[in-house]
């Protein structure tokens, strides 16, 4: 027997169960009590009109007058035997529509109602299954356009990176070339050291010859012809010629008539000349110097800067 | 009625018109579904043009209110099955309890204003009990209220609703 709270909770679900809002489980259970319960018989009476009469509340009184005709029109058909006219549905449906007009039309052949009850609920089914898939599709189709955007993003990223490396990619080019310049011109100012330091060796033996014992020196204009173990050096210091022109060492070999060409030369920034001319000093009688054209003369063509004698 | 089961074409429009908007209105406000109340109006009342006899007595607006939302509990639990909702209340029986001569004159207005005369929280369990379907462990925990203080409301509502339907009748 049930007493005290307990009893008043069981009216709590008396209560619930008028209104139909108890699973199935404990409805049962409360509909079995109720059966030996006169209390909560009459609560569930006095309840039931009650809960029912709250649907009334969601009556359609704004129910459009097309919607209105066309179901009735629908279903006075059905009840006098006439074929079902399909309602208009969006194109989706449209077979469902013409599934739903079918079936229905063969249930009032058979004048069966649970035949149509069935094919009712079916169509019901087979519309709730059909829009949950279209609702399962738009949100893979959501789905799916967000993994495009997200692509369409990373790809736009993607891009950007390739441009900024293909800009790198560029600039290091453009150093690598720098850098390959600067290492000619190093390899250049390299060369030249080099030939600077070759040269300054060169002449710092000349130097050691002209100046060293047993050197004789043969004076000129402003400079002098210096002999000494059979080598012959020419020191002098001259104007700077037009382009087109060179000085041009002259030599005159003992018992010879005429003078031989020997080097063409110009002088260096400071205006000073100092050049070894090919030949050995022993068999020379004398040293001369005029201006020639580029690339020198066979025989003089201008009156020599000077000739001498080398006793 | 007495004239449907006789197969009455006549009378059975009479019905539909008197009534189709309520079964429209229940089926839609349970649905959330123009199309599925539609298909719900339609059953039900081939329903009552092919079965006449499961109307025994009574008051036929609230039958036809308790077999509208039985149906549309049938297509909430066919959404459910393909995981659209949770646990669901049994269908109530649609035995004729009504009492006819207290009710019969009710309409649409009078309940909506008796249940205006509820306070929102016992108005909400209940409406939410009936159009959505629900059990009362769901109606506590949509609207976050204790399960018991949930079952109490609904019965003080139920009872102060019948009071408020009883005196918009006498009125």
């Amino acid at each position: 027997m049930i007493v005290g709270a307990e009893y008043d909770e069981f009216l709590d679900l008396v209560a619930v169960l008028a209104l139909g809002a108890l699973p199935e489980a404990e409805a049962r259970r409360v509909i079995e009590h109720m059966a030996t319960c006169d209390a909560c018989s009459a609560l569930y009476a006095e309840l039931r009109p009650a809960a029912d009469f709250v649907g009334y509340s969601a009556e359609a009184s704004a129910l459009d007058e097309v919607t209105s005709a066309r179901m009735k029109a629908n279903i006075m058909r059905v009840v006098r035997g006439d074929r079902v006219t399909p309602r208009r549905r969006t194109p989706a449906f449209g077979w469902l529509a013409a599934a739903a007009a079918a079936i229905l039309a063969v249930a009032v052949g058979v004048d069966d109602y649970a035949v149509r009850d069935r094919a009712a609920r079916t169509t019901e089914a087979e519309r709730t299954a059909l829009v949950r898939s279209q609702a399962q599709l738009s949100e893979r189709q959501a789905q799916l356009s967000a993994s495009r955007s997200k692509l369409s993003e990373r790809q736009a990223q993607l891009n950007s990176q390739q441009s900024q490396l293909a800009a790198q990619q560029a600039q290091l080019t453009q150093k690598q070339a720098q850098l390959a310049a600067a290492q000619v011109r190093l390899r250049g100012q390299q060369s030249q050291v080099a030939a600077s330091k070759n040269e300054r060796s060169v002449s710092e033996a000349r130097l050691a010859a002209l100046l060293g014992p047993g050197s004789k020196h043969f004076a000129v204009p402003q400079g002098e012809v210096v002999t000494n173990a059979g080598r012959v050096f020419i020191a002098i210091k001259v104007a700077a010629l037009p382009q087109g022109k060179v000085y041009q060492a002259w030599t005159l070999k003992k018992g010879a008539k005429a003078v031989a060409p020997s080097l063409t030369f110009s002088p260096g920034a400071s205006g000073v000349a100092f050049l070894e001319l090919p030949v050995d000093a022993s068999g020379l009688a004398a040293v001369a110097v005029s201006v020639e054209p580029a690339g020198g003369s066979r025989a003089p063509t201008s009156t020599p800067k000077f000739i001498r004698k080398l006793s | 009625m007495s004239r449907v089961r006789n197969q009455d074409v006549a009378a059975f429009e009479a019905i539909y018109s008197s009534y189709h908007r309520l079964v429209y209105g229940i089926a839609l406000k349970m649905l959330q579904d123009a199309m599925a109340a539609e298909d719900l109006t339609q059953a039900v009342f081939l329903k009552i043009w092919s079965s006449p006899g499961s109307f025994a007595a009574g008051n036929f607006g609230a039958w036809i209110a308790r077999v509208t939302r039985n149906r549309a509990l049938d297509v909430l639990r066919s959404r459910a099955s393909h995981g659209e909702g949770g646990d669901l209340p049994l269908d109530l029986p649609v035995e004729a309890i009504i009492d006819d001569t207290v009710f019969a004159r009710l309409d649409a207005e009078n309940v909506r204003r008796a249940l205006d005369t509820l306070p929102a929280e016992q108005r909400a369990p209940i409406e939410l009990g009936f159009f959505a379907g629900v059990t009362h462990e769901e109606i506590a925990r949509r609207t976050d209220t204790p399960l018991g203080t949930v079952k109490t409301r609904i019965r003080a509502g139920l009872r102060k609703l019948r009071s408020a339907l009883e005196a918009s009748v006498v009125a």
